[in-house]
């Protein structure tokens, strides 16, 4: 079993510096599980802990049935891949993954079997007798998943291996990162900052700000039901629009109030919210995909200028003002709209995929019954 | 084929070419001789004193107090150099100090290999303190320990040794410096994953850091084996004998053994300046790649 468990993880430096603040986490055998977040929110430290190359200032981690808190990392049955690839730039692509098995004093018969059927799942044959620097970056990263291969490890870790390569090539490597762990039928853990390797890539993902996990979830989740407004803003591209306002109580039922008109919720979202919520200030958040182009005014249509424009072929991002926003909201629109800079534009806002976040706790507001149900289906 | 008609036009044109690029040479020339003049003048003051000594050790005897000042000599004398080889004994001077100046750049290369790795690879308590004292060493002149280390050995009844002459100085500060400014260009992740790997930490360092730290070698190599040769005080200090006496030492004795001997002197110190400036030679080029990759953080 390749279980990965994490019970009040914890890592401080230097006696006050907190990275990471007593996380729990199971990641379950045979998961893709994507550790994602900005920079600084702790998940290279937590998979580096994982890895046993950062002390582990408190609490508890098993791999499989063992604690393995004091165990060097050599001995945790693990391998991994960083960002820079990490190869020995000496010995060629044969020695490089042939290295990790020389070390277990394997015999050179195996080793030359193992290390080339790695080669052919990686199709890394023809390079075998080359050194590193007369690869590309992806033959790179793929001789660096390949040492990790050969090992048969219990788990995985992969550390923002695609962000030295170029984005084109970033897109066809994440497929075959997806593609080999369907394979290889081993657990992995993959740290990203990036959103979108993370919803494309992980089977679960961990979003983590600041130190601490804000959602465990699936990627469907995680766009559809945030817990937080953090995880809010950061899944999904281009981001949610966030606006500060109030929940009020109309005659016709609950409403956000926008551009100081009462704009109705959907019938959907009204039921799943806490009534103690109403009267108080709230984040009210709406995903760019969710606006429509509308002629005639309705309660759920604003009037807005447009700031600024964004083509980007599929469509088109339309950057507008509104009152109460942090920031400039987007929204995404069919490309065949003919706006540009200055119009006045109206738009109709789907009042049943918003989502409402406490303002000062910035958990959501919408209750958690619609979650169960969710991750049932799943 | 295209055909070579050339109008009077043309051929002016080219003519004019022609011209316009041979003083654009001219100039380039010119320029290039300028520099390689001054190069030239330096060269030639930085290098006096060694090519002074080389002419005076051509002399004879009687040529070198004469009041007039004449840097080339009348006659090659060749024969002060087999003299002065027959005046001390020079080829075993020149033994010892091989055995010396080797044997403490193999042992500064061992100690500062594997001191510098555990400054920069692993962590423990009071790593940065004990770098600290270890740096502290570099800022103490030579000449204040001098004594106690002279009265400290001779009590271990140590004096006239190689021993004596190599084993205080099989460590340098400046060699685990030099090693761990290197050291800190070398991307740590190699180290975590050959960790990961297996590999321990020696296995690390011999397998992985070593060969790929060869500029870094070869400079300090190079600087060690400069300073061990040229060692002058300590040697002279305890050693007493033909068989242990460095090479340095033995040259500067020869003019005490005979008093007319000074050429045979210039002709000892040209030969021990021989394997410095091989070394340097030779050496150069890892010595100044070396120097190099350890400023630049790459």
């Amino acid at each position: 079993m390749s279980t990965v468990s994490l019970q009040k993880i914890k890592k401080v430096y230097d006696k006050d510096v907190v990275a990471v603040k007593e996380i729990d986490l199971e990641i379950k055998d045979k998961e893709f599980l994507v550790f994602v977040g900005p920079s600084g929110c702790g998940k290279s430290t937590t998979l580096r802990m994982i890895a046993g190359l950062e002390e582990i200032s408190g609490g508890r981690l098993y791999i499989g049935e063992d604690i393995v808190n004091y165990v060097e990392s050599k001995d945790r049955d693990i391998a991994m891949v960083f960002q820079n690839y990490a190869l020995y730039p000496h010995m060629t692509i044969f020695d490089n993954m042939a290295f990790p098995l020389k070390m277990q004093k394997m015999a050179k018969n195996d080793i030359k079997q193992r290390v080339e059927k790695a080669a052919k799942i990686l199709q890394l044959e023809d390079y075998l007798k080359r050194k590193p620097a007369a690869l590309s970056g992806g033959q790179r990263q793929r001789v660096a998943l390949g040492r990790a291969i050969v090992r048969n490890p219990k788990v995985f870790l992969l550390d923002e291996p695609l962000s030295n390569l170029d984005a084109k090539l970033r897109v066809a490597m994440r497929s075959e990162i997806v593609k080999l762990h369907r394979q290889l039928g081993t657990t992995f853990v993959y740290v990203t900052h990036d959103q979108t390797e993370a919803m494309t890539m992980g089977d679960r993902i961990v979003v983590m700000n600041a130190g601490k996990i804000e959602q465990v979830d699936t990627p469907e989740n995680l766009y559809n039901y945030p817990k937080t407004k953090f995880v809010a803003e950061f899944i999904g591209s281009p981001q949610m629009n966030i606006l500060k306002t109030k929940l009020v109580a109309t005659e016709e039922g609950l409403a956000v109030m926008i551009q100081q008109k009462p704009v109705l919720l959907g019938k959907a979202i009204e039921k799943k919210i806490n009534r103690d919520s109403v009267g108080k200030e709230i984040y009210f958040g709406i995903r760019p995909e969710t606006f429509t182009i509308e002629t005639a005014s309705k309660n759920n249509t604003i009037d807005v200028y447009v700031d600024n424009i964004e083509r980007m072929g599929s469509d088109t991002h339309v950057f507008f003002e509104v009152e109460g926003a942090e920031k400039e909201l987007v929204a995404r629109i069919e490309p065949y709209y003919q706006v540009s800079y200055g119009d006045a534009i109206r738009l109709s806002l789907n009042m049943n995929e918003v989502y409402l976040f406490d303002a000062e706790t910035e958990l959501t507001l919408i209750q958690k019954e619609s979650i169960i149900e969710t991750t049932m289906v799943y | 084929m295209a055909l070579n008609i050339q109008t009077t036009e043309e051929l002016a044109f080219q003519e004019e070419a022609v011209k316009f690029n041979r003083r654009y040479k001219l100039k380039k020339n010119g320029k290039k001789a300028a520099l390689l003049a001054v190069n030239l003048a330096v060269v030639l003051v930085v290098l006096f004193p060694l090519l002074y000594a080389l002419f005076m050790s051509l002399k004879t005897p009687g040529e070198i107090y004469s009041s007039e000042l004449d840097l080339f000599p009348e006659i090659l004398q060749f024969s002060n150099y087999t003299d002065a080889f027959k005046a001390a004994p020079l080829g075993q001077y020149i033994w010892n100090s091989f055995i010396v100046a080797g044997l403490i750049t193999l042992g500064q290369l061992v100690t500062g290999a594997f001191a510098a790795f555990s400054f920069h690879f692993t962590q423990y308590k009071g790593k940065e303190i004990l770098f600290s004292l270890v740096m502290a060493t570099m800022m103490v002149p030579g000449e204040a320990t001098i004594i106690s280390n002279y009265l400290q050995v001779s009590r271990w009844g140590w004096l006239d040794s190689y021993k004596v002459l190599i084993v205080p100085y099989l460590t340098s500060a400046t060699t685990i410096f030099l090693f761990r400014q290197f050291y800190k260009n070398f991307p740590m992740s190699l180290y975590e994953s050959a960790k990961i790997d297996g590999a321990s930490n020696i296995r690390f360092l011999f397998q992985i850091l070593l060969p790929l730290t060869k500029p870094a070698i070869g400079a300090v190599a190079v600087n060690a084996f400069i300073n061990a040769w040229n060692m002058y005080m300590w040697p002279l200090l305890v050693t007493g004998s033909d068989s242990y006496r460095t090479v340095q030492i033995g040259v500067s004795m020869m003019n005490s053994i005979d008093s007319q001997s000074i050429v045979l002197m210039l002709a000892g110190v040209v030969i021990c300046l021989i394997p410095s400036l091989l070394i340097f030679v030779f050496g150069q080029k890892s010595l100044v790649r070396g120097l190099m990759s350890g400023s630049v953080k790459g």
